[in-house]
């Protein structure tokens, strides 16, 4: 597993991300973390929603609950304008770092 | 399975946040957690190793409280919001409303199945109707350009069958065509029995043909699909010619396309094919089929006597297509005026003029409008009923949803979206009991066929439910939608939020109370109405029953058809014919008498109407004496029943030779030598002067509620007429000699035909027809009408019921018995039908003099089915209030009080 700290830098971006196109859930978030890591990144409840509630705080994601029939209700997540600008500055802030690290340590993200 | 949402309170406990985000956090979480723990006994994991594990990740290193402590939400809890995942799209929205309803329709299948049901019956009863009402009424020549501008034309006689539809002479016609200004065209035609014969075939086939002018399909404006129709020089150089019916040239010739040339033989004459009628088209007569046509000019050829050049013979109807801009009003001034200008410029027996009619009235006294109309009218009210019952049934599940509603309202939910909901959902319901109701209809648009009398010339309908009878009951399905669903669905959101919370969900408003038994009321008074129509019909079914018809016991009366000119036979031979027919049949065992007549009396058609002449009477101005000509052999009266009043009947001896002879009916000697004897008086139809000899007694001719006309019996041997019909009276059952019958007319003649074989009970069907078709539809309608209302106030009262528990358990608290109890329920349901009967009894009033047309003998505000009709209501009243009565008396008080 990563380093935590390495880790805890990384999670917000990819929150925002994972939110992007649609509404989500917690656990649909936790998830696909997890699918898209191949299990690397891992989330539990007690780590995923802190977090969530933070972005909430800070306005970058905007939670409501969702009523579908036969389902229980629940919480969907979707990006907000705001966080949509963050996720854009920390995309490019990664992408210089890798090019960075490229540069210096020969990896390449990709 | 774990309690997930106290392991997390437990958790967030020190945290002392505020109560209402504390639930929706520990709601969000324990779904995680549970999704979590599915996962993980999904991946093969015991319940037990489940459960470590994801309650380890709960309390791993603090994480939760840890991370939740650094927040303070000021935020209050959040609204629910239905589904936005959708919510914006149109489309998405109305799925989600679709899918909802559907939801809710499935919660309750029994309130939906009656809903259904009740939607299904009124709409498909209307349907059903109007498929009849269209086919056989608005519209019985689908396939005639323009078939609206038809009108029927006849020539009218002061003394004829009320002018009614009086035929005119072939002459007559030719100056009527030449010299009318109102029509597009005039048509003569008239029906004519014929035997068709191909190749070397021994025998011929028994068809109806139908001779007509040269014009007949160019006016009507129909095309032949193979070959052509007719010119109006096949009809001047009377060209052997004819065109086939769609069906016979299936039937006979397989549809081969080289029937055109082709030569068939009909009576025995030769006939070249010319053409072949467009499917479906049977003629203009509402209620006949033609199997083929004939130029008129070719009716000597066809029927031995000619009646082309006897100015005199009247026999053939008129048919025109009314000018653009010309009126009816207009149209009946001119004919009347050409009729008789031309009447008396050519000497004839005068016609006074002539009548200019709309198609559907052409045969009044066989008319299916009016008893159509009638019947509209009451699927109207079937559908009104069904209509208030949905309406009241939707209202109680309004009003048991009212919690329901007052919650979402309180959640934020817009009324407009309750509304729409609702709205979807009534649409919903309506449109499967409009599904419902077109397969009803589907399957029920035969019955009129099948209730319909044997008649010698069926019609081939084609009762197809064109695109107007589907619009007409979608019209019908989303106007009920609307109305039923606006008004519990208004009602619904309008809600006032605290009282119905208080209320426990019984949402209880007494105007809603109010409208509910306004339907009530409503729907009683609607039956009444229905009730009281289908009583009439039924009581004038059976008084048409009892109607003295002139003749003696129907049920042992064989009647069979035959046509001396389908035999190839002339004058002289079909008189030995005659004769030798008689003597044969006569002799079989078990036949009591026998003889022939060209008329049946009270089935459709076969009269014939001459102008005549009677000796000693003075003709009034502008009068023309029209009067009704049966042939007969002799023993007709004493075969038939007919009593003879004075004098004798006609004999063996009222030979050709011997002195011309007549019997005149009662109604003839009152109207022309009243105070007189008749006796010895002298009367002519055309064929010279026939001395009276007998006075028989009036009978019913055409129709049960006729009064009795004039009419004159002529012997056969002096008045020879080929088509004739044997009547035999039996000892037994009269089908049982049908067949011994059949070898009798072999034995005369290999050609003679035995047509339209029946029983007099079953040829007096037509006759009773409207009768008995209106009491079978109008009660099967009325006790539709009586079970859609019964349900209604079952409900109504199951529903008073349940909002009254708190009262009537106080009244069983301080004492009241089961009894008391139950008669306060009984109370108000017959309250409300009360009502409903007195408010229905005017309207009930009203239909039946409405109907006082169809209607025989039977007095329009009839007592009998009058109160017959409340006392049906009264006992539906009480069934149907006596379940929801009973469950009153179980009501526990103490459960009651106490759950308040």
């Amino acid at each position: 597993m990563l380093d935590r700290e390495v880790k805890r830098g990384s999670t917000e971006m990819l929150i925002l991300a994972l939110v992007e196109d649609r509404p989500r859930h917690g656990y649909e978030i936790a998830k696909l973390i997890e699918r898209r890591s191949d299990g690397v990144l891992q989330f539990n409840v007690a780590s995923l929603y802190p977090l969530l509630y933070r972005l909430e705080e800070r306005g970058l994601i905007h939670g409501r609950w969702v009523e579908k029939p036969g389902q229980r209700r629940r919480r969907f997540y979707k990006l907000t304008a705001a966080g949509q600008k963050i996720l854009k500055e920390q995309r490019k802030t990664w992408k210089d770092f890798f090019v960075a690290l490229d540069r210096v340590a020969g990896i390449n993200p990709a | 399975m774990p309690d997930w949402k106290k392991e997390i309170s437990d958790r967030l406990d020190t945290l002392n946040l505020e109560p209402a985000k504390e639930a929706e956090i520990v709601e969000e979480l324990a779904q995680h957690l549970e999704d979590r723990y599915q996962e993980l006994l999904g991946e093969g994991c015991s319940p037990e190793e489940a459960r470590r594990t994801t309650q380890r990740e709960l309390s791993e290193h603090d994480q939760l409280v840890t991370g939740m402590r650094r927040f303070t939400w000021r935020r209050n809890p959040e609204t629910a919001v239905l589904e936005t995942a959708v919510g914006r799209n149109p489309v998405g929205r109305l799925w989600q409303d679709f899918r909802y309803s559907l939801r809710m329709l499935r919660k309750s299948p029994g309130v939906t199945l009656i809903i259904v049901l009740s939607i299904g019956l009124a709409i498909g009863a209307n349907t059903t109707v109007f498929t009849w009402l269209e086919s056989l009424v608005l519209n019985p020549t689908p396939l005639v350009k323009d078939n609206g501008m038809l009108v029927a034309v006849n020539s009218a006689n002061k003394d004829g069958i009320g002018g009614e539809a009086d035929p005119f002479s072939y002459l007559t016609y030719l100056d009527w065509r030449d010299k009318t200004q109102s029509f597009d065209g005039l048509i003569a035609h008239t029906i004519i029995r014929l035997n068709v014969r191909q190749g070397n075939e021994p025998q011929g086939e028994p068809v109806w043909g139908e001779i007509v002018s040269g014009n007949y399909f160019d006016v009507l404006g129909v095309p032949a699909v193979l070959g052509r129709t007719f010119s109006l020089d096949e009809e001047r150089s009377a060209a052997p010619v004819t065109v086939l019916n769609y069906r016979l040239w299936q039937r006979r010739f397989g549809g081969d396309g080289s029937v055109i040339g082709r030569q068939i033989r009909l009576n025995g004459a030769q006939f070249t094919v010319i053409g072949v009628a467009p499917e479906g088209f049977e003629g203009v007569l509402a209620a006949y089929s033609h199997d083929l046509w004939i130029p008129v000019t070719l009716q000597p050829v066809l029927q031995g006597r000619n009646r082309i050049s006897d100015r005199n013979d009247r026999w053939l109807q008129g048919t025109a297509r009314l000018k653009r801009g010309v009126t009816l009003v207009q149209a009946n001034e001119e004919m009347r005026l050409l009729a008789r200008n031309i009447s008396q410029g050519r000497g004839e027996t005068p016609i006074t003029g002539a009548v200019v009619k709309l198609m559907r009235e052409r045969f009044s006294g066989v008319g299916f409008y009016p008893l159509f109309s009638a019947l509209l009218a009451v699927t109207a009210l079937v559908l009104l009923i069904a209509c208030a019952n949905v309406a009241n049934l939707l209202l109680a599940r309004a009003a048991a949803r009212g919690k329901e509603i007052s919650i979402r309202l309180a959640l934020g939910a817009k009324r407009s979206h309750i509304i729409r909901q609702l709205m979807t959902e009534s649409l919903l319901l309506s449109l499967i009991g409009g599904c419902a109701g077109l397969l009803f209809a589907r399957w029920a648009k035969g019955f009129v066929i099948m209730l319909s009398p044997p008649t010698p010339q069926p019609r081939f309908w084609s009762l197809e439910m064109d695109w107007r009878t589907i619009l007409v009951a979608f019209l019908v399905t989303v106007f009920t939608a609307l109305v039923f669903g606006l008004v519990p669905a208004l009602r619904a959101a309008k809600t006032d939020l605290v009282t119905a919370l208080k209320e426990e969900g019984r949402g209880a408003s007494s105007s809603r109370s109010r409208l509910r038994s306004a339907l009530i009321i409503a729907q009683v008074a609607l039956s009444l109405v229905a009730l009281v129509s289908a009583g009439l019909f039924l009581r004038s079914m059976r008084e048409a029953q009892r109607i003295d018809v002139g003749f003696s016991d129907p049920n042992h009366l064989l009647l069979l058809g035959t046509d001396f000119n389908m035999a190839g036979l002339k004058r002289e031979d079909g008189l030995a014919a005659a004769d030798r027919l008689l003597e044969r049949v006569r002799a079989l065992s078990g036949v009591s008498s026998a003889s022939l007549s060209t008329m049946v009396p009270l089935g459709f058609g076969g009269h014939a109407y001459t102008p005549t002449k009677v000796e000693g009477y003075v003709l009034a101005p502008d009068e023309d004496v029209t009067i009704e000509r049966v042939i007969v052999s002799d023993d007709y009266f004493e075969t038939m029943g007919v009593p003879i009043v004075e004098g004798r009947g006609i004999t063996a001896q009222d030979r050709s030779d011997a002195q011309r002879v007549a019997v005149v009916n009662e109604a003839f000697a009152k109207r022309y030598y009243p105070g007189q004897d008749p006796i010895g008086k002298r009367t002519d139809q055309g064929q010279g002067w026939a001395t009276v000899v007998g006075v028989a007694k009036n009978g019913k001719y055409r129709e049960l509620n006729e009064a009795p006309s004039p009419l004159i019996y002529s012997s056969l041997q002096q008045w020879y007429v080929p088509a004739i019909t044997l009547h035999i009276r039996t000892v037994n059952n009269p089908k049982m000699l049908t067949e011994t019958a059949r070898s009798v007319f072999a034995g005369i003649n290999a050609n003679l035909p035995i047509l339209d074989p029946r029983t007099m009970t079953e040829h007096m069907g037509a006759a009773t027809f409207r009768q008995s078709f209106g009491a079978v539809t109008l009660s099967t309608f009325g006790v539709l009408a009586l079970l859609i209302t019964a349900v209604g106030l079952y409900g109504v009262l199951s529903y008073f019921v349940t909002q009254r528990r708190k009262e009537i358990a106080i009244r069983m608290a301080i004492g009241a018995t089961p009894t008391q109890v139950m008669n306060l329920v009984l109370r108000q349901g017959l309250l409300l039908t009360l009502i409903g009967i007195i408010v229905g009894s005017g309207f009930a009033w009203i239909v039946g003099r409405l109907m006082q047309s169809q209607v025989l003998e039977v007095s329009k505000s009839d007592p009998l089915t009058f109160i017959g009709g409340v006392l049906l209501l009264i006992a539906m009243a009480t069934a149907a209030s006596f379940v929801p009565a009973r469950r009153a008396t179980k009501v526990d008080p103490l459960a009651a009080l106490k759950y308040e």
